[in-house]
């Protein structure tokens, strides 16, 4: 294939690897790009996209493997010697300051200027030449902090079009535009390619990928699934192509009769922010129930309103109390806790843990949940004994710090204390998050024996296998909305995928 | 091991140090007479420290002890209210726990920074007893307190007896009950503690609350102390038993630590400031010693 031949690659990744911790990001990557060409690099949430460009971008380097451009290896240490390489990155996350002006951001640490004084009037000449580029109707005098999020995106996009560059990464750039303002972008990014420059457009908005690139790149785990010609592909290939994985025995089997034992929590008319949709579910005792779709599409909104732990402007929550009558929730924090519900955060160490107490402690908070705040602390150390050794945590003695456990560890500690609380649902955050393989299955099946139990589970993630494998409803969030609700058992990768993508070429203009 | 040393509060190990020390340099200070005041004179100190260990272990701070020392001193020396000796003591305890809930409030709704809010109090509450002490000079202390303050029971001063009568209760609860659990959890992570639902505006307004009551009853053992009322009482206090906090081995921003240390460390910081003025460098000592221990506090870490 003609855009893959060395020859004439602009950019090349020869052999990569790159690993955070215990976590393979990238194993024996090998890509190519070449210059005059919007090459498309997708793959599922965690693929490792972003951590492929930011190799180029200089914002971390690989452990093993080479990266070079116009045919020279290069190290490239910091994001300024990127820039030097002629690398110009369009990050995912924001980087515009609030309290500067616009065009104090455009030309931030790189300001005209006359004998040592920034020349301003020519800084905001250029600012607005710049502004007229991607179509922004801002004033350049403007502070950011009062711009909307797409107006930053495109001050952002801006910044990084202004940059004399060869290479243009571009990270999830269209996140919050909208249609005209995608439109502009496509125009923009049409034009530096034909100017022979060389662009990077990282998205899995399917829809983008076909309308700009003429190579696309998939990832998987790490490792590269292949580089196509776009036009050879069709949408439904792709998502082939990204997704579609042997599960393993990594899951526990599913309950097959869930509804039986009746409904364990009710969401009615869920309104989480202004413009957001309503949503409304139920979970039934023994499920365990997932949120699927894009990240950013309302799902962790959506669990952390009825955590009582997010905004939330209108809608009820019902759990079954005592004598399964359905009772109205207050969603507060304390009192969702004291309902029985409980929150598992997905960033255990700032949200979860309390990690410079001990085994004992982190847990023992977990058991006195239901006691007055005034009554003796009193914990069987041989019911914490037993706890630990049920849930397989690998310490010395409960006496050790949270600290020092791993990972996995540090998750089944912070699942057991709401094993141990006594409480019949669960909400949790990406219930896996950097955890090995063997602990990821053993939480499964600390979840599917508390469903089993007579509780309920709701579970957001952003790894469709987890979903897929563990749940015995999913269902699909995008924009805000449940799109579909399907049985785990019956549904495919693909299927939740289309549903979380585009479900039909309406929906797909809506959302750009 | 070394952690278990290290995680050891400094007030013991100083508190040792300093007593060799002057048993070698001034033995006339570790006579059991001398030390005995010496524990006397540090009872006020010790009473207001156990409140502000608790602000500290869940991440707050009390400045508006010295405040509420002196409202309450000028509350039963200047015969502004006409009322029985009991009663004006429930008044000033009553007093005290508004004061707690008012610091908590701003600290805990407004989400304001405790050191301000607290001092804003201490200032606000200085200001009113100064403007009016215009109208109304303090005198004389109440017989109870004078007798707290001043009398012994053989050579055993009663203050430290009436420190012990609060301490013990205070500390146990602090350490077998699931509210002293939730102030550990709160002082390792506060957002964490929110999150899993622990009662974390209870937990902190009852905190302040404690702190502003035990603030008061430290301004009985003062004034009886004293035996009068006057415009320089507790002043030092705030100050004071921030850094015996610190020596009693709670550090800022993590929240650890128990009663017993801070209590030790009361002794010890009292201990020292006889010590220094016996050698001749008694305020400005005295000052330069606060100073830097908070400094040190500020620099160290927790242990892990």
């Amino acid at each position: 294939m003609a855009l893959s031949s060395p020859a004439n690659a602009l950019v090349a990744f020869r052999s990569i690897n790159k690993s955070f911790g215990s976590t393979q990001a990238l194993v024996d990557l090998s890509l190519q790009g070449s210059a005059g060409s919007v090459h498309a690099i997708t793959g599922e949430n965690g693929a490792g996209k972003s951590t492929l460009m930011n190799l180029l971008a200089g914002v971390h380097q690989p452990d093993s493997g080479e990266i070079s451009v116009r045919g020279q290896a290069l190290r490239l240490e910091s994001p300024a010697q990127a820039q030097n390489a002629g690398v110009s990155t369009i990050f995912q996350e924001l980087t515009i300051l609030p309290n500067l002006t616009v065009a104090e951001n455009l030309f931030l640490g790189r300001e005209p200027h006359r004998t040592g004084i920034i020349d301003r009037s020519l800084m905001r000449r250029r600012a607005e030449q710049a502004l007229e580029l991607v179509k922004c109707r801002v004033d350049v005098n403007a502070y950011c902090q009062a711009l909307s999020v797409a107006e930053q995106q495109l001050i952002e996009i801006a910044k990084g079009l202004m940059a004399d560059a060869d290479i243009f990464i571009l990270d999830e750039p269209t996140a919050a535009l909208n249609g005209p303002e995608v439109d502009t972008l496509g125009e923009l990014i049409h034009s530096l390619k034909t100017a022979g420059k060389l662009i990077f457009y990282i998205s899995h908005r399917l829809e983008e990928i076909f309308r700009f690139s003429e190579a696309v790149s998939v990832l998987k785990d790490g490792r590269l699934v292949g580089t196509f010609e776009t036009h050879e592909l069709t949408q439904d290939e792709l998502i082939s192509l990204m997704v579609g994985r042997p599960l393993g025995q990594l899951f526990p089997p599913r309950n097959p009769h869930p509804s039986y034992l009746g409904c364990a929590l009710e969401v009615s008319e869920l309104v989480t922010s202004e413009p957001e949709h309503a949503v409304s579910f139920r979970i039934n005792r023994g499920e365990i129930v997932g949120f699927a779709g894009l990240q950013g599409q309302g799902q962790r909104e959506i669990i952390r309103a009825v955590a009582g732990v997010g905004p939330h402007v209108g809608g009820r929550v019902k759990k079954r109390g005592p004598g399964d009558a359905l009772q109205n929730v207050d969603l507060s924090i304390v009192a969702v806790a004291r309902s029985g519900i409980g929150f598992i955060p997905e960033d255990r160490k700032s949200e979860g843990l309390y990690l410079s107490l001990s085994i004992e402690q982190n847990v023992a908070l977990g058991m006195l949940r239901q006691l007055a705040m005034w009554r003796r602390a009193h914990v069987r150390k041989s019911g914490i004994d037993d706890l630990l050794l049920r849930m397989r945590v690998r310490a010395n003695d409960q006496g050790q710090l949270v600290s020092s456990l791993s990972g996995g560890n540090q998750q089944k500690v912070m699942l057991g204390r709401w094993l141990a609380s006594g409480v019949d649902v669960l909400l949790v955050e990406e219930p896996t998050r950097g955890v090995d393989v063997g602990a990821k299955s053993e939480i499964y099946a600390l979840l599917r024996e508390f469903a089993n139990s007579g509780g309920a589970v709701l579970i957001v993630s952003s790894e469709l296998t987890e979903i897929l494998g563990l749940c015995d409803r999913i269902l699909v969030v995008r924009d805000g909305e449940i799109t579909a609700e399907l049985d785990g058992v019956g549904t495919s990768e693909e299927e939740i995928m289309r549903y979380a993508l585009a479900g039909s070429t309406a929906d797909a203009r809506k959302e750009l | 091991m070394a952690r278990l040393l290290l995680s050891v509060p400094i007030a013991y190990a100083g508190t040792a140090v300093l007593l060799a020390f002057a048993y070698v340099a001034r033995p006339a200070l570790v006579s059991p007479v001398l030390l005995l005041l010496i524990v006397r004179q540090a009872a006020p100190l010790a009473i207001a420290v156990l409140g502000q260990s608790l602000c500290m272990r869940v991440l707050s701070l009390d400045l508006s002890i010295g405040g509420v020392i002196l409202a309450v001193s000028y509350i039963l020396t200047s015969g502004i209210l006409r009322l029985p000796e009991p009663l004006l003591l429930l008044i000033c305890v009553l007093f005290g726990a508004a004061v707690g809930a008012v610091n908590a409030f701003f600290i805990t709704r407004i989400k304001a920074s405790s050191v301000i809010v607290t001092l804003a109090t201490a200032l606000i509450l200085s200001g009113v007893v100064f403007s009016l002490s215009q109208l109304r000079a303090p005198g004389e202390a109440p017989a109870i307190l004078r007798y707290i303050g001043q009398t012994r029971i053989g050579i055993v001063p009663i203050s430290p007896l009436f420190w012990l009568a609060i301490f013990l209760p205070v500390a146990l609860f602090l350490r077998m009950s699931v509210f002293g659990r939730y102030v550990d959890a709160i002082g390792a992570n506060p957002r964490a503690a929110l999150i899993s639902g622990i009662p974390y505006v209870r937990i902190v307004t009852i905190a302040h609350i404690l702190s502003s009551i035990l603030a008061v009853f430290s301004g009985f053992v003062l004034v009886g102390f004293v035996g009068a009322g006057s415009l320089d009482i507790g002043r030092d206090l705030p100050l004071t038993s921030l850094v015996a906090v610190i020596l009693g081995g709670v550090t800022f921003g993590s929240g650890k630590g128990g009663s017993l240390g801070p209590a030790v460390a009361a002794f010890m910081l009292t201990f020292s400031f006889n010590l220094l003025t016996s050698l001749g460098v008694g305020e400005p000592g005295k000052l330069m010693l606060q100073g830097a221990i908070i400094a040190l506090a500020a620099t160290r870490r927790s242990p892990d």
